[in-house]
């Protein structure tokens, strides 16, 4: 019976709740609309029909119903106190009236028996009366005889009648009878006042018992409704906040981690937290937009060294085709025609190659969407190998390319990860003497799930006191004019985008090594290195 | 004082006259002893060679084309030319090292040096090395003709331009 009580009573409160609730919304929703049409931008990104219940209201209302509970509970203990309070004095009443009647009636026996006390009833009958006349409402409620006044006072009369019969000294038979008689109605309603004053004990024993039921049972379901509804509310508003909580976290563990990402906003209704998630939105796609900034004029940068050796690059084309272009205008007349097709293939020839060496820079100098695609990590570095050639052979250097077989994919921009060597090679060839060496090593991390490019110079090493700084944005050791100072920290952006990390290890006078983790991806699968293969078995 | 200054300059540019006359004396002795005019044309790029010995030849000099400057270098062991060409950047050995043996080699040889264009600095640095010009990326083949008959007017020999030039 309990439970189901609990049960009703939870229910009830739930329906009573979510009527406040829906009435809140339905409030909150015109001042969002009026907010829509202050601010159409900031929200034009966020879905339109959502309601906004804010975390503020939802606490006030939780406030507000916890109050109305709090007093509701505190009434209806002080209604059950006064009730209790109530029945306690009629409990007092009742026994007072108990106690007179027996007392009345013991003088009674003593005055019949012995002829005394009979004053002593006779006060007890007139406190009884006073009593009753005291108390009318309450005995009358109980008692529910309109007689008992007149019983009180036709006791009394009968006791007078009884003394005066008794007082006389002499005895006839006929005031004998009547004594007998006024004996004999003096105990009939004697006895009825007791069985009265019997049946008054009994009911206010019984209302006693109710009011101490229901007090008890008004406590109990106070205190036990009070938790219920403090661990509803609660419960809605803290799993609210710590859940969204602990979505902001992921959330920023995906942005920190350099994963892109967009924080998913409670479909159900907007509230501060979804404020915050589209300043966050703002706040990263701002920092997103800045990082590529910096990356683009540093790739320019890139651009800008490597061009020097793109143009000497160019050059050996452009004087191929000026010398044969020359010597064919100069001869034109005397060669054989066979001769003279030859020198326009070789026009044709040095002009592709030229356009191939503009192209690829152009490319890589391009500022282009990013482009997340499964891609091999050996292809990445042949093409920045090629792009860089032409530095390499100005600096005189020797590169070592050593890509492990079948190295897994990873997932990530093409020219992004292009520019990230292009900026490791081109420091490895810095801090290389002419006809020195350094080496590219592609090949799975000690780490699972990613791969490793190792790119080693072997230089004069870092210092330790620069080792910690070499990431820091527009920190450089180069001469003016030749370093940003933001290869490494733009690099390093790259790769914590892309889910992987830059390390560097450097050992004095021996050399340095950097190595860039990513993480191998497996979906889809590459399917072109199989097919490789049986081109190459074919060929065979 | 400024007067007897001029005057040492003056005396100098007289020794050095006679000095670079001596050695044009030597020079057209030596060369008139061969009677050919010889050049080594020394290019990785193989449209250079292939292009530049006809224009060369037309010069009435003798042309010997390499690709590879091991081989070229090997040859100038061999035999003494008047006139080496060479690209600087080369991938095993560079034009430096060349113009540095043919002068070990032989004084009076003249070395011109093909140089791309950003590379204005070991341009200079052949310069002080001996190299008699440096000619820079893209040329026509005139500009090269025009160079070597400068150098052999240097050792004192006189070639003439083919009359068909444009």
């Amino acid at each position: 019976m309990f439970s189901n009580c609990l049960d009703r009573w939870y229910n009830c409160a739930l329906k009573r709740l979510k009527i406040v609730l829906d009435a809140a919304l339905e409030k909150q929703t015109g001042h969002v609309s009026a907010s829509d049409e202050e601010l159409p931008d900031e929200l034009a990104h966020k879905p339109p029909r959502v309601l906004r219940f804010t975390i503020k209201a939802h606490i006030y209302i939780g406030f507000v119903f916890a109050f109305l509970l709090a007093l509701s509970i505190g009434v209806a203990l002080v209604a059950t106190l006064i009730l209790m309070d109530r029945s306690l004095e009629v409990v007092e009443v009742s026994n007072k009236y108990v106690y007179h009647t027996f007392e009345a009636r013991n003088y009674e026996k003593e005055f019949l028996l012995y002829g005394t006390g009979q004053k002593e009833a006779l006060e007890n009958i007139r406190a009884l009366k006073d009593l009753f006349l005291e108390h009318y409402g309450e005995i009358k409620k109980m008692v529910g005889s309109n007689d008992l006044l007149s019983k009180i006072d036709q006791y009394g009369r009968l006791l007078d009648t009884l003394k005066d019969l008794q007082s006389r000294p002499v005895t006839s038979p006929e005031l004998e009878a009547r004594r007998k008689q006024t004996q004999q109605e003096l105990q009939i309603i004697g006895g009825e006042m007791i069985v009265v004053a019997k049946e008054l004990m009994r009911k206010e024993h019984d209302s006693l018992d109710k009011a101490m039921l229901l007090f008890r049972v008004v406590h109990i379901y106070a205190v036990v409704f009070l938790i219920v509804f403090i661990v509803f509310v609660l419960h809605l508003l803290g799993y609210r906040v710590l859940r969204t909580l602990n979505r902001f976290m992921v959330y920023m563990g995906q942005i920190s981690s350099g994963k892109q990402s967009s924080f998913q906003s409670s479909s159900l209704y907007r509230d501060e937290f979804s404020d915050l998630s589209g300043v966050l939105d703002q706040l990263v796609k701002e920092y997103d937009r800045q990082q590529n900034i910096i990356s683009q004029s540093h790739k320019l940068r890139a651009v800008g060294t490597l061009t020097a050796g793109v143009a000497h690059e160019l050059n050996n084309p452009i004087n191929n085709m000026t010398l044969t272009a020359h010597m064919l205008l100069e001869d034109y007349s005397e060669l054989p025609d066979d001769e003279r097709l030859d020198m326009i293939k070789d026009l044709i020839d040095e002009a592709g190659r030229a356009r191939l060496i503009v192209r690829s820079l152009l490319d890589f100098a391009r500022e282009s969407e990013s482009i997340m695609e499964p891609i091999g990590i050996g292809s990445v570095l042949e093409e920045t190998l090629k792009i860089s050639g032409s530095q390499v052979k100005i600096a005189g250097v020797h590169v070592e390319l050593k890509i492990t077989p079948n190295l897994p994919r990873i997932h990530g921009d093409r020219h992004q990860l292009q520019q990230v060597f292009l900026n490791l090679i081109l420091n490895a060839l810095d801090v290389t003497l002419k006809g020195g060496h350094l080496k590219i090593d592609a090949g799975m991390a000690d780490e699972d799930n990613f791969v490793a490019v190792k790119v080693t110079d072997y230089g004069q090493g870092i210092p330790d006191h620069i080792l910690h700084h070499i990431f820091d944005p527009f920190f450089t050791t180069k001469t003016k004019g030749k370093g940003t100072g933001l290869g490494l920290s733009v690099s390093q952006g790259i790769i914590a985008k892309h889910g992987g990390h830059i390390t560097v290890s450097t050992k004095q006078k021996r050399g340095t090594t950097f190595t860039v983790k990513l993480p191998i991806t497996t979906i889809p699968a590459d399917l072109s290195q199989y097919t490789g293969q049986q081109t190459v078995l074919n060929n065979q | 004082m400024k007067t007897c200054f001029i005057h040492t300059e003056q005396i100098y540019r007289v020794c050095y006259d006679i000095f670079l006359d001596n050695t044009r004396v030597f020079d057209v002795m030596s060369t008139m002893a061969d009677g050919k005019f010889e050049v080594l044309l020394l290019d990785d790029e193989p449209i250079v060679g292939k292009r530049l010995r006809p224009a060369l030849l037309k010069l009435g000099c003798e042309v010997e084309v390499f690709e590879h400057p091991q081989k070229a270098v090997k040859r100038i062991n061999e035999k003494e030319f008047d006139v080496v060409v060479t690209d600087i950047r080369m991938d095993e050995i560079d034009g430096i090292e060349v113009l540095e043996h043919v002068m070990n080699k032989s004084r009076r040889t003249k070395v011109i040096m093909i140089t791309g264009y950003a590379m204005m600095e070991l341009a200079r640095q052949a310069m002080e090395k001996g190299a008699f010009d440096f000619i820079a990326k893209p040329f026509k083949p005139e500009d090269l003709r025009l160079v070597i008959i400068r150098a052999a007017e240097a050792l004192g020999v006189k070639l003439t331009p083919s009359q068909e030039t444009n």
